[in-house]
């Protein structure tokens, strides 16, 4: 089984820097990659929880997606 | 030869119809924020109904209005309708039997891509390659089915002009079926519970025909772009999206498509409404009878039912929770002319609009005379953790009476 991380504080990171509703665009460009790993985020889901790990491919695609879209490197 | 005159607003429906298309208002803020959302989804072939739903409309709406005209007359009506519409510069001279290749420096998709959104990496007027290509079929008598349009630069890729290459071949859009007509839901309306609204309406209403294309084709208005929009195309636009998300994810993307159609919407609630607020016309016609916060939301409505959407009206505002709802709106209105019921509300611009209104309103200090309408503005107040909710409760095409919905912290 892959190793699971946490994209919450990616989403947060995003929020803080980027366009607005910028979770849902996150999670848009890359939903035939959240369905194939079963996963139906929202941004209320987003937003409500402390931690959402996912699977580390996943992660990666997350973390460039959003770096992409806010137009900077994520920092932590 | 086109007069925007000769087509009076319809003000017992809050409608406006130009040779069989219902018109309305759109921003530009709305409408890059819509196709940028599409675009996104870069698994759907979103191109087909891009294009697809240009080109019906604008077939539907020139078949009408060139009826007898010559192919001369025919290329300058299709010609002026473009420019007073607001979308930019066409000449049509070198239309011929075999298509047209058609350059342009002058494309409100375009232009107002780069402003909101900085260069594109691919060609983003859609709806100027459905235009050309209705038009062609229209003038030369050719059928949708056998025309292909393509756009090989776009000065929002950083190119110095447009291109449209129009040729008989492969059809590259989707055809869409032909529609029923208009049908109005003749109900007794609530009426804006403002003592002024009839005046503001008025006002406003006057000036309508005023809001055309300038010189170079286009409409800034309130510090945005405005467009004379065929309602149907940018609604089949989004009908046709939300089915593809469907399709790939089912209830899950019909959600996630919808939270961001609503979300173009509040871009638009954002900075039209904020720019028609602060603007000299509402400083000076509208302002002296607002008293309250409330007021100004009544006021704001009333100056939005001359804009093609249809009848807005307040059933219930207070800061916490308002129920807004539209008789005869155009997202309803479009899609029983399209597509007949819906099984649940797809009024998500309204709906957008109206929790953009609220934001504005109570989460601003608009209010006061603060301009909040920038991209900065609308990022913070997105971000702002006391944001508004919006609920779709009702709507035409699912059998209801009128658009209704709740806007609640």
């Amino acid at each position: 089984m892959s190793e699971k991380k946490d994209i919450k504080p990616i989403f947060d990171w995003a929020i803080e820097h980027g366009d607005s509703n910028i979770v849902n665009r996150v999670i848009m460009k890359l939903l035939p990659h959240f369905i194939n790993h079963n996963q139906k985020l929202t941004s209320d889901e987003v937003s409500q929880s402390t931690k959402i790990e996912v699977p580390s491919d996943l992660y990666m695609l997350v973390k460039d997606m959003s770096e992409k879209t806010v137009g900077s490197a994520y920092s932590n | 030869m086109f007069n925007i005159n000769d087509y009076p607003f319809d003000q017992e429906h809050n409608h406006l119809e130009i040779a069989g298309e219902a018109m309305n208002f759109h921003c530009h803020h709305y409408i890059t924020n819509l196709q940028r959302t599409i675009l996104d989804a870069t698994y759907i072939d979103s191109a087909l109904f891009l294009i697809g739903s240009a080109a019906d409309v604008v077939y539907n709406q020139l078949s009408n209005l060139c009826k007898g005209l010559s192919v001369k007359e025919s290329k300058i009506m299709a010609q002026e309708i473009y420019k007073i519409f607001g979308y930019g510069l066409i000449d049509l001279q070198n239309m011929n039997e075999d298509g047209i290749e058609l350059e342009t420096m002058k494309s409100f998709f375009s232009k107002t891509w780069e402003i909101k959104l900085g260069q594109s990496d691919k060609p983003v007027d859609y709806y100027t390659s459905g235009f050309l290509a209705a038009a062609y079929a229209v003038i030369y008598q050719k059928d949708l089915q056998e025309i292909n349009v393509v756009q090989t630069t776009c000065l929002a890729c950083g190119d110095d002009r447009n291109t449209h290459v129009v040729t008989l071949g492969d059809c590259n859009f989707t055809i869409y079926p032909p529609k029923e007509s208009i049908k109005f839901k003749e109900v007794e309306k609530l009426k804006i519970d403002w003592e002024y609204e009839e005046q503001v309406t008025q006002a406003f209403l006057n000036a309508h025909v005023t809001m055309v294309g300038n010189e170079e084709g286009f409409i800034p208005a309130f510090g945005v772009y405005l467009i004379r929009n065929q309602s149907d195309y940018v609604n089949r636009v989004q009908f046709e999206f939300e089915k593809a998300m469907v399709e790939v994810a089912g209830e899950y993307g019909s959600t996630l498509a919808g939270e961001l159609l609503i979300e173009a919407g509040h871009a638009c609630g954002f900075f039209t409404y904020g720019g028609i607020m602060t603007s000299k016309e509402w400083k000076s016609r509208v302002k002296p009878y607002l008293k309250s916060k409330e007021d100004w939301i009544k006021a704001l409505v009333s100056v939005v039912n001359t804009m093609g959407w249809g009848y807005h009206t307040t059933v219930e505002l207070s800061q916490d929770k308002a129920v807004f709802r539209n008789y005869n709106d155009f997202e309803d209105l479009s899609y029983m002319r399209m597509y007949g019921k819906s099984e649940k509300p797809i009024h998500w611009t309204s709906s957008g609009a109206f929790t953009g209104l609220m934001q504005l309103i109570y989460n601003t200090d608009l209010v006061n005379g603060e301009r909040i309408e920038t991209e900065e503005g609308f990022r913070e107040m997105r971000r702002s953790k006391v944001g508004y909710k919006t609920n779709m409760t009702k709507g035409l095409s699912c059998g209801d009476d009128f658009l209704e919905v709740e806007v609640y912290l």
